[in-house]
């Protein structure tokens, strides 16, 4: 996010931009500002949101997982090592309460019923026909194999990143998403 | 195929709009503050979190309740309750409105239907409500207005010394005293952020933050759109001189702070604005908003520093911070005022607030 300085006199005023980054916004958090926060949340609330929701396949637990996704990073907001990284921190916190969720769903099978019928949240139904069919074909992914294949092909993010979101390395997890690839190609049917 | 999946998927619209946007940060912050409050009972001796000084966060009943209490003409006791409204005419109605779920602000309805949302820790004064203006005086917290549109009239808000002027929109104004900040975030119409020496205007979607204690404007937008707010004649300033004295001597202490006020903000650099600030302080002070009076002071001797008024008007500044409870300021003041008058009229009384 940009910083516009105002540096101006009396009914006039004249911008120069100052860049205020992500460490600056931590640090200010950790001195105790709330405005700080808001902004922490502001610039990354909706990016987490967006990789829960295609985590999860659905909105049912979008919000919950967010709220206690930055809940848990003010908490532990003074244990970031690198502040400049605190969107890939705040990822992997979402990630793991994700999976804490996921495994919660498949323990019940009622609830998982109930979710592909609801998955996904869309508004167009052009979009919704393809975005169901891969979830039908996630959801017989198992979740160790389907995150990183998310994090890597869907939202793009590095390989270290996923990792590290993972707790893994990096070797086992190109091996997950290798393995997760080779499971949708069979089920999506490869090159069809 | 796979791959075509992945990028239907990554450009699928997210369910998530500024209204839920909102919420979860209101969750969020009233959970963070439920815990504190956990944290901080003697059982547990304990703190944890960021530490954040807005009060009563999430405390919803607690907070209606207070509301209901406080129709009375005098003001509240600040450090009792989450939000507190001091309204001084009848037609003012204050109830607690559910506005978003999980998270209830109770909401101070003028009669024209504008709504004020005090959230955190929010105090709010009416000063005046006529046809021709609305006045309120945000002490503290966060508020968040919802004016209703109406160029016959001007809607002002003065926090901190600092007039946030709108003629229909949405905004918020958070005024954190412990942090000495001062924030106005525009959702929808126009804002004009004035602090005597500077004007701001804000856009939908701009953010702007004073830090009152180094007089720098900060405006958040990485694309700022600059509108220009139509102007409109103003009265002269000898009008506005009268309308002082004559409100002055009415007692109608609000209208003369209001006369004055618009004196120094729309008449610089005529040299009537500089005895004009100097007045102001004392008005303010007389309605007892130090804070304000401390600026006006303030904005009086820094307009001339050697002028007939600048030794008083620093002592006067430096007495008004003290008053206001912002020690730090008042202990720079003091020692500016010993530093430049060594042997001046008030130096017992800048020692005193030294603690000398």
């Amino acid at each position: 996010m940009i910083i516009f300085h105002v540096g101006a006199v009396a009914h006039s005023q004249r911008l120069r931009p100052v860049v205020d980054d992500d460490e600056v916004l931590v640090a200010r958090v950790l001195r105790g500002d709330p405005q700080a926060f808001r902004d922490l949340y502001g610039r990354h609330g909706r990016y987490v949101a967006g990789v829960v929701f295609r985590l999860m396949g659905d909105d049912a637990d979008l919000e919950d997982i967010v709220q206690d996704t930055f809940v848990r990073a003010a908490e532990r907001l003074a244990s970031l090592r690198n502040p400049a990284q605190v969107r890939p921190w705040l990822v992997t916190i979402a990630v793991r309460l994700a999976q804490s969720r996921m495994t919660r769903r498949r323990r019940r099978s009622w609830l998982r019923q109930q979710i592909i019928r609801a998955a996904p949240t869309v508004s167009d139904p052009r979009d919704r026909a393809p975005a169901d069919e891969l979830y039908s074909a996630l959801d017989q992914v198992p979740d160790k194999l389907r995150i990183p294949w998310i994090l890597a092909r869907v939202e793009g993010q590095k390989l270290e990143d996923v990792a590290a979101a993972c707790d893994t390395s990096l070797a086992t997890v190109k091996r997950r998403i290798a393995q997760a690839q080779t499971r949708l190609d069979r089920r999506l049917g490869a090159g069809a | 195929m796979t791959d075509a999946h992945a990028r239907d998927l990554a450009n699928a619209p997210v369910p998530w709009d500024d209204v839920r946007h909102r919420r979860v940060l209101g969750k969020i912050e009233a959970t963070l503050q439920s815990r504190r409050d956990a944290a901080a009972q003697p059982s547990t001796g304990r703190r944890r979190g960021l530490g954040w000084a807005t009060a009563g966060v999430g405390m919803v009943a607690a907070a209606a309740a207070a509301l209901w209490l406080v129709l009375v003409p005098s003001p509240p006791p600040a450090d009792d309750i989450a939000a507190a409204v001091v309204a001084p005419t009848d037609d003012v109605a204050v109830a607690a409105i559910p506005t978003i779920p999980y998270v209830v602000w109770p909401q101070l309805r003028l009669p024209d239907d504008s709504v004020a949302q005090l959230r955190h820790g929010a105090r709010v004064d009416v000063d005046q409500h006529r046809d021709d203006l609305v006045r309120l005086s945000q002490h503290s917290g966060e508020v968040r207005y919802e004016v209703t549109p109406d160029r016959s009239r001007s809607f002002v808000v003065e926090a901190a010394g600092v007039e946030v002027r709108v003629v229909g929109t949405i905004f918020t104004v958070t005024l954190d005293e412990p942090l000495e900040r001062l924030g106005v975030a525009v959702e929808r119409g126009l804002v004009e952020v004035d602090d005597g020496e500077r004007v701001a205007r804000l856009g939908p979607g701009d953010e702007l933050r004073l830090d009152l204690s180094d007089d720098d404007l900060l405006l958040l937008d990485p694309d700022p759109p600059v509108p220009t707010a139509p102007r409109t004649p103003r009265p002269s300033i000898e009008t506005l001189l009268a309308n002082a004295d004559t409100a002055r001597a009415r007692g109608d202490l609000p209208r003369a702070a209001a006369a004055l006020s618009e004196v120094v903000r729309h008449h610089p650099k005529d040299p009537r604005a500089y005895s004009a600030s100097f007045q102001l302080g004392k008005v303010e002070r007389a309605r007892g908003r130090h804070s304000a009076a401390a600026n006006a002071f303030a904005k009086c001797w820094r307009r001339a520093p050697n002028g007939a008024l600048a030794e008083d008007a620093r002592a006067e500044a430096a007495q008004s911070w003290s008053a206001a409870g912002h020690e730090k300021r008042a202990r720079a003041a003091a020692e500016n005022y010993l530093e430049r008058y060594p042997s001046g009229t008030h130096r017992a009384r800048m020692r005193s607030l030294l603690g000398g």
